[in-house]
Order: structure tokens, then C-alpha cells, then sequence
């Protein structure tokens, strides 16, 4: 299971982008099964080193839809799902997908320099949070 | 299967209890039973405001039939194995899935998700407890059935038989989950199965469409207690209305409340409204549309003067009432008349769709009230952050001046601890229900123990103006079953006894306990 110490907290970067931490993705680690999803308030370069563009989605406030949109990467045997979002998403995420066709999820806060805070939600199929 | 058992239940030895689930594997495989910390992570997640530990469970199984639930009740009463029953385990700001009594095994029925009949002629549906109104509704979707369903706010996650049996209430007309319900199949805690109305006489086909039948009615008992572990029920439907008009009455100052109230309540005593009108306080839509670090900078409670110039600045009321008519052409704008004439000359704004449709509120009320899906109203756990909730709900006479005196005595406790008023009145034609969703930050252990503080003297306070939760967390089941008095709180025991008498079923369940 992917850990936050995988999620490299660079300082400089973060800080560029207003967060506390920058993410980047652990650079060894096969992508083409993750999903990332980002609220729009997330800067982009905060995740910009994922590797698998084409998996980002922007998280507008629907919550209904982000649960579907999770909930069917899992059914279509997607591996793992990384998503900066409210506390809100995040709450919702845990409670509906934790413990489920072998999915365990790790929380993460994540403070931004604006006072405002989001929260990471690590979601993966097998492993251990 | 785990290789740890972290917790177990009251008198039991890890060889004993996990004697017993090697039992209930064996009929419902291991994959399907969770004792290990990690597996259990999920049923133990609360929002109320007391620490994870004091509910956490046991173990979760997960049967995936009503056979099965009948064997491993069996197992479990004749071993004494303590269950907590859930269907979808999403009674959020209630305890979640999390069990009453620390050390409980949480019966998960998600498993049981079946749509097992569909009556399109009499509007009857029959689902087992894992069902979820998303599901039945892409079901009636999928069916062209010309039927809508009933939702509370996280309608597409949640199921009608939780909802249902916890007295539950939603936006359209058919909002009364409890009473749209008829005929419960009941797993008893020895195994057996009991059908309520007239399910048990063979042949019968009326157990979705009586709710009766003969002798006392038995369907009450199920509701909100731990008399037995129901896994069917039916479920009535609200026909497609020919005409849906929604509409939404805003009333600009906090002293509207009493007129607000009473006209709500008139409209309903003469049936021209036909669902549950709610008299919401503004706060409770500006905590799903900001943050509250981001617009509030004062310290405490949310003050009266904020939410005045809040609304002002934003061109909303304090008061918004959203509300629906439905029928054909002729009875709406019949009725339409009168919900005009019933609120001109009160100061009130009556607005429609065709005025709001850009409004995110709006639309999501709209949706509600015509039992469609979203999960907007999570957007309120981002106003103060933290994943702390916890609802207080109590019932009253629908009249202005209980409205009145609820509000006055809860700001009043709220502003004791620093939280905020964000509520609103469920208005029926002769009771009302009052909802306070006390928000906190649960990572913050002084914020916890502050709101588990606040939470205390609500319920104590109102009692002692007569007025008792209609539903509340398993945090305070005891307290608020102390309310209702010692003979209430006997007859109920009396009643588990017979039902229960190893009191496997629920413990402390709306504070019943053998």
C-alpha cells in the first residue's frame, strides 16, 4: 500500500504552490491503474509529477460523482486512487469505500498556506494503509 | 482471517470467541468475516463526539442471505455473541456503523441487496436491507416504472430499510419513511422468522399492501430497537406525478420564524402542501457553500447580526422554505393559488424555478423533492472541518411558538460552547421536527469533548421543558431513554426479555438492554 512517506514532501515546491508539502509521486511506481483527482482549488503542480495525465480528473463539488467515479475505477480493476480534495470528498470517500472489494484508504490533512486545508485520501485494492 | 484479535466481547476468551467465528465462516466464508484492526477500520469510523475506542466492535460478518443471518444468529445467541445490526452502516452523525456497546460484532447486511419484487400496479416494492435508493432507483429507471422513491440528504449511499426503521425523513410526499413502509421480514435472536401484517399466513399476498393484518401491530417494535435483525421489507412508492412545481419561500428576518412556521403548517393541516415543508435557517446553505475560517472572523458562536448581513449581502432571507406541489395540472395550480394567497401580505418572497434554476441550492433541494440523487449536503462537513457531526433532532407541536422557544434555548446552548445553530423544522400539519447539526472538529480532543459537553445539556435542557429526541447517537441512547421515564424504559425491557432473553441483539440499542 502506498504510504504517505512515498509522497515526497518537498519544501521548495510546496511552498510555491501554497502547500505545506508538494506531492510527487514516487517515480519508481507503475501508474496506468491510478486514478488522481484533484479539487480545483488543488494547485496542479502540486501533483504534477504523476505520470498518468490522462487519469486526472477535476473534482468540482459533486460529490455523488466523485463517489461513482471511484467506485467504478475499483469495479473496472483500477488499483488506486489519490485524491486532494475537501474535507467533505474525503470524509465521503473513507466511509463509502473503506473495508470494501478489498480496498483500504489512508487520510491525510493537507494544510495550505491560504488557511485553507485538504485533505489526501490514498485509496488502494490489496496491501496495507 | 485475522492472526490477531484485538478486541472481544463481554465474557469472552479469544479461544471462545474465535471458536465462534470459525462457526460463522464456515457458513458464510471467511472472506466475509472481519476481525483483524485493518478489516475493522471501516465500522469504526464515527463522527460523534466520543472517542473511536468506546464503540468499537468486536469483528463485522457480512451474511449474504436471510438463511444465513438465521444460522449465524443462531451461533451467536447460543454463544452469546453480542450483534449490531446495519444495513449500509451510513448513519452518519448517529454512530455510523459503529455498534452502541464497545466489543459488539457488527452484523453488516450490506450483502443482502436484493430487489425481490415489484408491484407496478400497487406500487410496491420488497428489498432486503443491503439495497440502496441508487440502486432501486436505476432499478425503477431502468424499468420505466412511472414511480419515484423517497431520499434523505445521502440518499445514493443509504438503503429504505435503515432509513426506514430509523424513522428517517425525506422531501417528497411520500417523506415519511416509517409510514410508507409495510410488512418487515424478522430474523429473531433464536434464528426463527417472523413476518409482520399478515406474512405468515401461507398464501397470503397482501404482506406489502396491509399494514394491519390481525391482532397487535408489531411493525413499531422493529423500528429503532433491537427486537430482532429485520431483512426484508416493503417499501410504498409515490406514483409520477403529472405536475411537480417546486418552489422556494424566503422570509428575511429572524423574526419571520413564528409566521413562517404557522403558514407551513396550515398549508399542510389542508393538504395543499404535500410534502414536508422545511423552515431552514440560512446557516445551514451558507456552511454548504463557504468555509467557515474563510467568512467569519469573530470568535464564538455565529452571531444573529452575521447571518443578517450575510443573507443581506448575499440577497438571501434568514428563513428559506423549500416546498413542492405535485398532482395533475388542475390540482397544482389550484393549490398554487393558495400557497400565494397563503403567504402575500407576510413580507415573504415566493420564488420559482424559473427564478432560481442557476441557484446550486436550489437545484439540489429540487432534486430532493423529487426523490432524485445527489450528496450536496456533505459540502457541510467543509464548514468547520474535521469530520465532526452529530445531529440533534426532537419533536413538537407545529406551532410558531415552539419553534420559537426551541431556537432561543438552543442558540443559547450552542453559544455556551462556541458551535453553531444550523437547522431548520420539518413542518407537518400538527407536529414539527427540529434538526441541529452540531458540527465540530473531531481531530481537535477539547473541541470534542466540548461538543460532547454541548450535546449533554441540549438533551438535558429540553427535557426539563418537556421536549425528548425523536431519534438520536448511540453516544447517548441511555440519556435520552432515561427521559421517557422508568416504566416506559421497564415495558421495553420486558419486551427484550421475551424477545432476547441472552440480550444478543443490539445492546443498549435506544438505551434497551436485558
Amino acid at each position: 500500500m502506498t504510504t504517505r512517506r512515498e509522497f515526497i514532501l518537498i519544501g521548495g515546491a510546496a511552498s510555491m504552490v501554497g502547500l505545506s508539502g508538494g506531492l510527487v509521486w514516487h517515480s519508481g511506481r507503475k501508474t496506468s491503474d491510478t486514478l488522481v483527482i484533484r479539487s480545483a482549488e488543488v494547485p496542479s503542480a502540486a501533483m504534477a509529477a504523476f505520470d498518468a495525465p490522462g487519469l486526472e480528473t477535476i473534482f468540482s463539488g459533486d460529490y455523488a460523482a466523485l463517489v461513482d467515479l471511484v467506485g467504478q475505477h475499483f469495479a473496472k480493476d483500477g488499483r488506486r486512487v489519490i485524491a486532494a480534495v475537501d474535507h467533505a470528498g474525503a470524509l465521503l470517500l473513507a466511509r463509502t469505500l473503506r473495508g470494501h472489494a478489498g480496498v483500504r484508504i489512508a487520510e491525510h490533512r493537507l494544510p495550505h498556506r491560504n488557511g485553507q486545508e485538504f485533505n489526501l485520501v490514498i485509496a488502494e485494492r490489496g496491501g496495507k494503509a | 482471517m485475522a492472526n490477531s484479535v484485538p478486541l472481544l466481547p463481554p465474557g469472552h476468551s479469544p479461544a471462545s470467541f474465535m471458536g465462534v467465528i470459525k462457526q460463522i465462516e464456515a457458513i458464510i466464508g471467511a472472506e466475509h468475516v472481519f476481525v483483524d484492526t485493518d478489516r475493522l477500520a471501516p465500522y469504526a469510523k464515527i463522527m460523534i463526539p466520543d472517542p473511536d475506542e468506546v464503540h468499537a466492535p468486536a469483528g463485522a460478518i457480512a451474511p449474504g442471505t436471510a438463511e444465513e443471518v438465521q444460522q449465524v444468529m443462531a451461533i451467536c445467541n447460543a454463544q452469546t455473541v453480542p450483534v449490531w445490526p446495519i444495513s449500509t452502516g451510513h448513519n452518519f452523525g448517529y454512530g455510523s456503523a459503529a455498534p452502541a456497546m464497545r466489543g459488539t460484532v457488527v452484523l453488516d447486511l450490506r450483502r443482502l441487496d436484493r430487489i425481490l419484487d415489484f408491484d407496478p400496479v400497487l406500487g410496491t416494492v420488497l428489498v432486503e436491507p443491503g439495497v440502496t435508493y441508487k440502486k432501486l432507483l436505476d432499478y425503477i429507471d431502468e424499468h420505466g416504472h412511472p414511480f419515484w422513491i423517497d431520499v434523505p440528504g445521502p440518499g445514493p449511499i443509504v438503503g429504505p430499510v435503515g432509513q426506514a426503521l430509523e424513522r428517517g425523513i425525506g422531501y417528497t410526499a411520500y417523506g415519511d419513511h416509517f409510514g410508507h413502509s409495510c410488512g418487515f421480514e424478522v430474523v429473531l435472536a433464536d434464528g426463527q422468522v417472523m413476518r409482520t401484517g399478515n406474512g405468515m399466513i401461507p398464501g397470503n399476498n397482501t404482506f406489502n399492501t396491509t399494514k394491519y393484518g390481525y391482532g397487535p401491530y408489531l411493525d413499531g417494535i422493529f423500528s429503532q430497537s433491537n427486537f430482532g435483525v429485520v431483512t426484508k421489507m416493503g417499501l410504498w412508492l409515490m406514483p409520477r406525478p403529472e405536475v411537480y412545481k417546486p418552489f422556494l419561500v424566503v422570509f428575511e428576518k429572524h423574526d419571520d420564524l413564528e409566521k413562517a412556521v404557522e403558514i407551513c403548517q396550515q398549508l399542510k393541516l389542508h393538504n395543499v402542501i404535500k410534502n414536508t415543508p422545511i423552515v431552514g435557517h440560512i446557516l445551514y446553505q451558507i456552511a454548504q457553500q463557504v468555509r467557515r475560517a474563510d467568512v467569519f472572523k469573530g470568535s464564538g458562536s455565529v452571531t444573529d447580526e452575521w447571518v443578517s448581513q450575510y443573507a443581506a449581502d448575499h440577497r438571501m432571507g434568514v428563513w428559506a422554505i423549500p416546498a413542492a406541489l405535485y398532482g395533475t395540472e388542475e390540482q397544482v395550480a389550484a393549490d398554487w393559488k393558495l400557497v400565494k394567497k397563503a403567504f402575500r401580505g407576510t413580507g415573504a418572497t415566493v420564488l420559482t424555478d424559473l427564478l432560481l434554476h442557476e441557484d446550486k441550492g436550489w437545484q439540489h433541494a429540487k432534486r430532493q423533492m423529487a426523490g432524485k440523487l445527489d450528496l450536496d449536503e456533505f459540502a457541510l462537513y467543509n464548514w468547520r472541518g474535521g469530520g465532526g457531526s452529530v445531529w440533534f433532532g426532537v419533536t413538537l407541536q407545529a406551532r410558531g411558538s415552539e419553534a420559537r422557544r426551541f431556537v432561543d434555548l438552543a442558540k443559547a446552548i450552542l453559544s455556551e460552547f462556541g458551535f453553531d445553530f444550523l437547522g431548520g423544522f420539518m413542518v407537518q400539519a400538527r407536529e414539527m421536527v427540529a434538526v441541529i447539526d452540531l458540527l465540530y472538529d473531531r481531530s481537535i480532543p477539547e473541541e470534542m469533548a466540548k461538543a460532547h459537553a454541548c450535546y449533554d445539556k441540549l438533551i438535558s435542557e429540553f427535557a426539563k421543558i418537556g421536549i425528548g429526541v425523536y431519534r438520536t447517537n448511540t453516544g447517548f441512547m441511555d440519556k435520552a431513554a432515561e427521559i421517557q421515564g422508568e416504566v416506559r424504559r421497564e415495558v421495553n425491557q420486558r419486551i427484550k426479555r421475551a424477545l432476547d432473553p441472552n440480550g444478543i441483539i443490539a445492546p443498549g440499542k435506544s438505551g434497551i438492554r436485558i
